[in-house]
């Protein structure tokens, strides 16, 4: 416990922007993941064949590789193609190679998300669609204005856990140098040449996090569930 | 001779009224099975046609191809004398004229009464959210549920939904107004309310064209009925035609079953 607590006071610094990055890869990639994955639900939705055969590769694709080869592969493969995604800084910290795990995340969970979002669209009765057409809604403002917001509040408690693995799922963003919870672990196993206590204390931070997320989606639930069914 | 007078007097003022839905010749098949064969409908302005069958003679779908929530196969649907199967057109400007109430009410779950019933004019017409509003609660006035404006759906039996969706109808102003079975999922003691708000609106001169298992109600609000079979109109005219003097064997055996 002491060497613990020792730990933690000698090296608050590094944990904290640990935890910081680790956050904000998984905010800008949970939103951005909304984004996509409903984009691609709505495509293997349409009735455009060929929209359905890109997203269902898409998704298949990416559920059926490992997330770690998926990080390597955009972090090694964005120079051939001649992409270097720059450093960003934000509230005067540096965060280096960040936007190369933003982005692998996103790919990946994308895929994740859209199933929940396809899921939650076909939840809804085909009656609603029907309703808003009937009253002149074209198909795009009648998805919008009525079919998504009642599919999004059914899905809610899916997108929580989507929100809570993309947490725990940053950790392999470590493998390309990306200082989150789990590379500052090793690094500081590698200066202290302690390899468990700072497991165990980001393993609370990660707990921290997710929990608060927990309970985030779980007060929303409850919210939304005061209006409607 | 009088008499002949009075019938072709009848006819010149028929023709002059103009129509507002006409279904020229349309067919619709699911796979081999022909649900609608060859029909030819007109609905004129202040008309209220009800459509009664046995199960499965097409009625609904013949509603659900007027506004082209189903697709047809062949034939022509005209809404006030624009072609609107063949020609270019945005069907959703058509469909702002027709409104439509569902056997399932189909409200919006996720918005209360008033938000259901301002949502189409409030997006589609750009009426400010004031107006809409006061127009909405004079409706829901007229359908005696003023009192649930800021309720939402789950709290309402099925008797007021469905009235919410009378409202919500209206609410666009249509030129005419399709009920598809509007009673015949609701719990019998709430089917008098909804017939009643739709007796009502017949009165007020709005054309309508309903779809109906009650054929009391069916005979009453009709200035003409419509009597379908295995997908095909066998025949229409005035209530007192098809209901007292059914001259068709089908017609006469439907009669007996349901009355």
């Amino acid at each position: 416990m002491n060497s613990l607590i020792s730990m933690w006071d000698q090296y608050m610094m590094l944990f904290t922007k640990g935890a910081i990055t680790t956050l904000l890869i998984s905010l800008i990639t949970v939103v951005f993941a909304m984004v996509f994955g409903s984009i691609f639900a709505l495509m293997k939705l349409s009735s455009f064949a060929p929209f359905r055969w890109i997203a269902n590769v898409y998704v298949e694709f990416i559920r059926g590789t490992p997330l770690m080869v998926q990080i390597a592969m955009v972090f090694y493969g964005l120079p051939y193609l001649g992409i270097n995604l720059p450093g960003i800084t934000i509230f005067g910290m540096d965060f280096e190679r960040l936007l190369s795990g933003v982005l692998a995340l996103t790919i990946n969970s994308s895929a994740y998300v859209c199933e929940i979002v396809r899921g939650g669209i076909l939840s809804i009765g085909k009656g609603q669609m029907e309703a808003a057409r009937s009253l002149g809604f074209d198909k795009t403002r009648a998805m919008m204005l009525v079919v998504m917001p009642q599919a999004i509040k059914n899905i809610l408690p899916s997108l929580g856990n989507e929100f809570v693995s993309l947490i725990k799922n940053s950790s392999q963003a470590s493998v390309i140098g990306i200082a989150e919870l789990m590379y500052i672990s090793d690094t500081i196993r590698g200066i202290s040449f302690k390899p468990f206590e700072p497991l165990v204390i980001i393993s609370i931070i990660y707990f921290i996090l997710t929990f608060v997320v927990s309970l985030i989606f779980k007060a929303i639930e409850r919210r939304m569930a005061r209006s409607t069914r | 001779m009088s008499e002949s007078v009075a019938v072709e007097k009848c006819k010149n003022l028929n023709s002059e009224v103009p129509n507002i839905i006409s279904v020229s010749k349309i067919s619709k098949s699911y796979n081999d099975l022909k649900v609608l064969d060859n029909i030819d409908f007109n609905v004129k302005q202040g008309q209220v046609i009800t459509i009664i069958g046995p199960s499965g003679s097409g009625k609904s779908t013949l509603l659900r191809c007027i506004n082209q929530l189903e697709t047809i196969d062949s034939g022509d649907i005209y809404y006030k004398d624009k072609c609107i199967t063949r020609e270019r057109v945005n069907i959703n400007d058509i469909r702002i004229h027709i409104g439509m109430v569902f056997q399932h009410f189909n409200l919006f779950s996720h918005l209360t009464v008033l938000q259901n019933i301002t949502l189409a004019p409030t997006h589609l017409k750009k009426m400010p959210k004031k107006e809409a509003d006061e127009l909405a609660e004079k409706l829901l006035q007229k359908v005696g549920l003023l009192d649930k404006k800021n309720v939402y759906p789950e709290m309402l039996s099925g008797g007021q939904k469905q009235r919410v969706a009378i409202a919500r109808a209206l609410c666009m102003e249509p030129d005419v107004i399709l009920f598809d079975e509007p009673t015949s999922a609701l719990d019998p003691e709430m089917v008098g309310e909804v017939l009643n708000v739709i007796n009502d609106l017949a009165k007020t001169g709005i054309t309508m064209v309903i779809v109906t298992h009650e054929m009391g109600f069916a005979r009453e609000v009709a200035t003409e009925v419509v009597f379908m079979d295995r997908g095909g109109i066998v025949a229409s005219g005035s209530p007192e035609k098809i209901f007292d003097n059914p001259e068709n064997e089908r017609i006469k055996s439907f009669l007996t079953k349901v009355l």
